[in-house]
């Protein structure tokens, strides 16, 4: 079929095709620009969501090293070297404590029981008399090892023998060992 | 209500809602891409109603003006509306406009009370307007400006600013091409198209009288190489190949029955003239009963909206009592923009 037109379509369609290839060229650099821009800024807010939690991070990290350092009951390297030291003591008197009790002691003394709390040993047994129990105190080679003992009971038993109890408070450097 | 992820709510804070979001939003404008896609290649061109364009006829004659809207859907049309206005004697003398008001405020009328506004818009010139070349021009230099430069030369008397339009068809033979040319001075289709727009509508196509009319009794009839097309007043017979009109005459006449003898006497002797052309089937329309015994070649009477559906409105309409005259104005809605 025969088609004819005398309107200049030859130049509206070139016209309409340079607009439409314009339009083309401006929304692929449109779409472009916003992708890489959404990109940029849903990177941009994760990194700000992961930089807050950094921070949350570091600043529970500061919130924890500070207050440890601060702490009234934190040792400070000082207070470290003093304890290494009274644990070093603590343990050469104890291993002392045990070895005199371990050797031949007098004969009118009897051990029955030994119990520590904190810094007070507490020392239960039987005796054949107060002198001589006063004796054996007055000469035991651990007394020392004391900064104060006081006798708490001194009972007699049916044999005619006494039971006693006394308690021991252990030197400074020995009660240091629980400050720690 | 807690994230599950991590230990931020739900929001925009929560890196894991973030990515949600993005993703989902990422998925839906896929989605909503290839949906468009689908809708637009798959739907819009197969099946969408909507798809067909709309076009209006408008052919201007002297005795009236002719619009028919008309609705191309796929392979069929649908004629939408028709309108007939009749125009007083003088208006149009010649196929030139002597009284282009008169003309522009009936086309008003007309566009304002069928609602036509803004409609895409084709009309014609008369063939006696128009000029139609033949020409033989370099192959690889066939463009609007040679084309004019060489109708300028083949066409001494062409004066004035000229419109062209041109198809090149054929064979390239020693460097040349066959290029036809239809062309009609710049007034003559600024009058009309100046006449149609200030009337409110859209026009796009300005054609050539012949071309509609062949187009819409042989769309059809693709066979089909020549017709005969009566109106009241006339008689116009076209032979035709693909690329050019070969034969073109139009009788006026008063009654049809007298003027049947010299009009076969004239095909008879366009067949001689034309022994190339092979009449092999003429499509009449618009024709009485006197032509039914036509021997000179084999003629398909036709009904002009053969193949056609006409809406209710059209069939209702007061031109529809005059539409065999709606040949014109239906070939210039069927009109095919060309490509480049």
């Amino acid at each position: 079929m025969l088609s004819v037109n005398l309107l200049p379509w030859r130049q509206q369609k070139k016209a309409e095709e340079a607009a439409s290839l314009r339009a083309i060229l401006f929304k692929t650099v449109l779409y472009a620009c916003l992708s890489v821009a959404s990109v940029n800024g849903w990177l941009g807010h994760r990194v700000d969501v992961l930089a807050r939690e950094v921070e949350v991070l570091d600043q529970t990290m500061q919130n924890l090293t500070t207050r440890h350092r601060f702490s009234p009951d934190a040792p400070s390297s000082d207070s470290m070297l003093t304890f290494q030291t009274n644990l070093k003591a603590y343990q050469a008197t104890t291993m002392q404590l045990f070895s005199i009790l371990g050797q031949p002691q007098h004969h009118s003394v009897c051990f029955s029981k030994i119990v520590r709390e904190k810094n007070r040993l507490y020392f239960s047994g039987m005796v054949s008399s107060a002198e001589d129990l006063t004796h054996f105190l007055k000469h035991w080679p651990v007394t020392n090892l004391f900064s104060e003992i006081k006798i708490n009971e001194l009972k007699q038993q049916v044999d005619h023998r006494l039971s006693f109890r006394f308690q021991a408070l252990e030197n400074n450097a020995l009660g240091a060992l629980d400050s720690v | 209500m807690g994230c599950k992820k991590c230990q931020y709510h739900v929001g925009l804070h929560c890196p894991a809602f973030f990515d949600f979001l993005i993703v989902s939003a990422f998925i839906r404008g896929c989605l909503c891409v290839c949906a468009g896609f689908w809708f637009k290649e798959v739907v819009r061109l197969t099946y969408w109603p909507f798809r067909s364009s709309v076009w209006l006829g408008v052919d201007i004659q002297p005795d009236g003006i002719y619009m028919i809207k008309l609705i191309k859907n796929k392979k069929s049309y649908l004629v939408e509306q028709m309108a007939y206005g009749a125009l007083p004697v003088g208006v149009i003398e010649a196929g030139k406009v002597r009284h282009g008001a008169l003309l522009k405020g009936m086309l008003l009328e007309m566009t304002v009370t069928h609602g036509f506004q803004g409609l895409k818009t084709a009309i014609a010139l008369p063939a006696q307007m128009v000029r139609r070349e033949r020409l033989r021009l370099p192959w690889n230099n066939v463009n609007e400006e040679t084309v004019k430069a060489a109708l300028k030369r083949e066409w001494p008397e062409m004066t004035g600013e000229i419109r062209v339009d041109f198809l090149t068809h054929g064979q390239v033979l020693e460097g040349l091409v066959q290029v036809s040319v239809t062309a009609a001075r710049e007034k003559h289709v600024c009058q009309y198209e100046a006449c149609v727009r200030e009337a409110g509508l859209d026009v796009k196509v300005v054609d050539v009288d012949i071309y509609a009319l062949q187009r819409a009794l042989c769309w059809n009839f693709p066979h089909a190489n020549a017709l005969l097309y009566g109106t009241d007043h006339s008689v116009t017979l076209l032979g035709f190949d693909e690329k050019n009109v070969l034969v073109f005459h139009q009788w006026e006449v008063d009654d049809r029955q007298a003027a049947h003898e010299p009009i076969l006497a004239s095909v008879q002797t366009y067949q001689s003239l034309y022994p190339q052309l092979p009449w092999r089937g003429m499509v009449a329309a618009g024709l009485k009963d006197e032509w039914r015994d036509w021997q000179a070649c084999p003629l398909y009477h036709k009904s002009l909206f053969a193949g056609m559906d006409v809406s209710e409105t059209a069939q209702l309409s007061e031109a529809w009592v005059k539409r065999d005259a709606f040949a014109v104005a239906l070939g210039l809605a069927m009109h095919v923009r060309r490509k480049c």
